[in-house]
């Protein structure tokens, strides 16, 4: 008899501490929370504030009890209005990065629009955000971020960019990330970050301009390592800010696919990209940069077929590379004069054999072709002097008809 | 009626479907390459689009240009082995007076000198026509052939010589565009003597009447003073 006593009584001590310290420790809470607890509303309605324990015990956060995220309740009945949860004690970095975004300022501003913690990643359900389940899950955060920023008010408001989430949706990423053809296909996090989402002009944003590479490079590796040696890359690491990153051709939200002929960068719109810098007197004259490349082009063959609607022929990249632009004067760019014969060469294979090519963006001018010029010069001259005796002619041939029948008839 | 005898033979058959293929070819090639030239225009970019694209655009023009280098071929050979054409081509060979007679007409029309220049059987501004739109079909033809090899002609030439080639093709085309349009359809057809149009380029016969008016040295070969 005594025995068993021993045994119940070990028993008790066993079941003690998981009575405090484990799963159950939160009976004294789910007793009211798992019927009816109210909540006083701010127009002073009362409202059930419900908590089913198995929402809890689903999400990952099933091992924590309810005090340790709601540490303000030090007894029961605890306060009528609690302070918010903080997972900064736990997520310290994670938070840190929040309160330094745009987000998170928001927040400490008391903007009742700005999202928190709970916003995005839920409060009792709560999920890692590999799991589908998520509302960050990259399957869902779309739907997620649109939740604030397709709201005209919230737009209107806080000057927010409008349709962008639209745009996205219609962008090769969105159109991936709805069909689940990639499952690595960019969402709003991959390029804004998750957490330290800064504004695109604050440097140490993601899609600041100078980190933007940085930011596409997680995923297009190869063409961030052409785009890094090419001009471009190289002037806007030296600080050359009007130097193009990948948004400024490929566009931000609206990105499609090369093939898409309304992509910014479709063979029929990469000369008017191009030439938004590049016919860009400011630019031209601080970089000086080569000017009228744009209009020289469009005047070529190449252009005029490519205005038709030929699209096989040559363009911008076509010559100057698309991410690997490199100047003429460096040995290894496609429009060096050694290389010229091959870069050409890639559509008229008959140009191989051809030893030296001279200037293919040409204008008429003295100093660069002064041929083009002075023949261009003599026909305009010798029309022009031709018309008028043309013209001449012909009126003083009417003029002698008219004055002959004249006399003759008086 | 009019007498068949009151009528000469001014062109021949061949002269009037050589005239016709010439005039045909120019004005599908005129259309063709001025879109190209004025491609930024509204109405250039609809003629494109009716010409079925730039680059059929192209191929039209290059068939045309074909058959204007072969009636260019064809006229050459006929002067060169036929006797009759032979005679036309010595007609057109600008002579010294020639040149006095562009002068002669201004003043005449002007009221400064009584009788209008005598010709014989092609006046200066025939000759200056012939000879206008012989070498401008020339030019147009070597330079065309050059602009349609292009890629080869990269190898024979400079890229200079291309552009300059680029230019003549284009500005030579225009001062024929101009000399068929503006000098040529307003002397043959279109000046109030025989507007709308004269009929000698489709009947090939001129009345004899008309020679002595507008031919009165040939007239007088021909046919002596009567």
């Amino acid at each position: 008899m005594k025995q068993l006593w021993v045994l119940v009584a070990m028993c008790g001590l066993l079941w003690l501490p998981g009575f405090v310290l484990g799963a159950d420790k939160d009976s004294v809470c789910v007793s009211c929370h798992e019927g009816p607890a109210y909540r006083e509303t701010k127009d002073g309605k009362k409202e059930i504030v419900h908590f089913d324990r198995k929402e809890l015990n689903d999400s990952s956060h099933r091992a924590l009890g309810c005090k340790e995220c709601h540490a303000d309740i030090t007894a029961v009945p605890h306060a009528k209005r609690l302070e918010r949860v903080s997972c900064a004690g736990c997520h310290k970095e994670v938070s840190l990065h929040f309160q330094r975004g745009v987000h998170g300022a928001a927040l400490k501003r008391g903007d009742k629009d700005a999202p928190s913690c709970t916003s995005c990643h839920g409060s009792h359900r709560i999920f890692r955000v590999s799991d589908q389940r998520s509302p960050v899950n990259r399957v869902n955060q779309v739907v997620l971020c649109a939740r604030c920023h397709t709201d005209v008010e919230v737009q209107k408001k806080h000057k927010l960019p409008v349709d962008m989430i639209k745009a996205y949706e219609k962008s090769v990423h969105g159109k991936f990330t709805k069909e689940g053809r990639a499952v690595r296909a960019a969402v709003c996090s991959d390029c804004h970050r998750a957490h330290l989402i800064l504004g695109p002009n604050d440097p140490d944003s993601s899609t600041n301009r100078t980190n933007m590479g940085n930011v596409c490079g997680r995923c297009h590796v190869q063409i961030f390592n052409e785009y890094k040696v090419s001009i471009h890359g190289r002037a806007l690491k030296e600080g050359k800010m009007e130097s193009p990153t990948c948004t400024d051709c490929h566009g931000e939200h609206t990105l499609t696919l090369v093939k898409d002929p309304q992509a910014r960068v479709s063979a029929k719109n990469v000369p008017t990209t191009c030439a938004k810098c590049h016919e860009n007197q400011e630019i031209i004259r601080k970089y000086r940069l080569p000017s009228n490349r744009y209009s020289s082009y469009v005047g070529s063959f190449h252009g005029v077929a490519m205005k038709y609607g030929d699209v096989t022929a040559a363009n911008c990249t076509s010559c100057h590379e698309t991410h690997r632009i490199l100047p003429i004067s460096d040995p290894e760019s496609s429009i060096n004069e050694r290389n010229l014969p091959r870069t050409c060469g890639k559509c008229h294979p008959a140009m191989k054999d051809v030893a030296s090519m001279g200037k293919i963006h040409v204008e008429a001018k003295k100093e660069s072709s002064p041929g083009m010029y002075y023949v261009r010069g003599f026909y305009t001259w010798f029309i022009g002097i031709l018309m008028l005796l043309f013209v001449g002619y012909i009126v003083l041939d009417v003029y002698g008809r008219i004055k002959r029948k004249g006399s003759r008839n008086g | 009626m009019v007498n068949n005898a009151d009528f000469v033979e001014r062109f021949t058959a061949s002269e009037r479907v050589t005239h016709i293929v010439l005039f045909a070819s120019l004005i599908v090639l005129s259309i063709t390459g001025l879109t190209l030239k004025y491609h930024e225009s509204a109405i250039a970019q609809w003629i494109i689009r009716l010409e079925g694209g730039v680059l059929f655009r192209g191929q039209i023009h290059r068939f045309a240009a074909v058959v204007l280098m072969a009636t260019f071929a064809y006229h050459l050979l006929s002067v060169l082995f036929s006797a009759k054409e032979h005679a036309f081509f010595h007609d057109m060979i600008f002579r010294k007076k020639d040149f006095g007679c562009f002068a002669a007409i201004f003043k005449y029309n002007l009221g400064l000198q009584k009788e209008p220049p005598a010709f014989d059987r092609f006046s200066c501004i025939e000759k200056f026509q012939y000879w206008a739109v012989g070498i401008g079909t020339l030019l147009l033809s070597l330079s065309g052939l050059v602009l349609w090899g292009e890629t080869l002609f990269m190898i024979v030439f400079p890229k200079w010589v291309l552009d300059v080639n680029r230019v003549v093709h284009s500005f030579e085309a225009t001062v024929g565009f101009l000399v068929l349009v503006v000098w040529h359809l307003y002397n043959v057809h279109l000046n109030p003597r025989v507007f709308p149009m004269s009929k000698v380029w489709l009947t090939g016969k001129i009345s004899k009447e008309q020679m002595k008016r507008d031919h009165p040295l040939e007239y007088q070969r021909r046919f002596g003073n009567d």
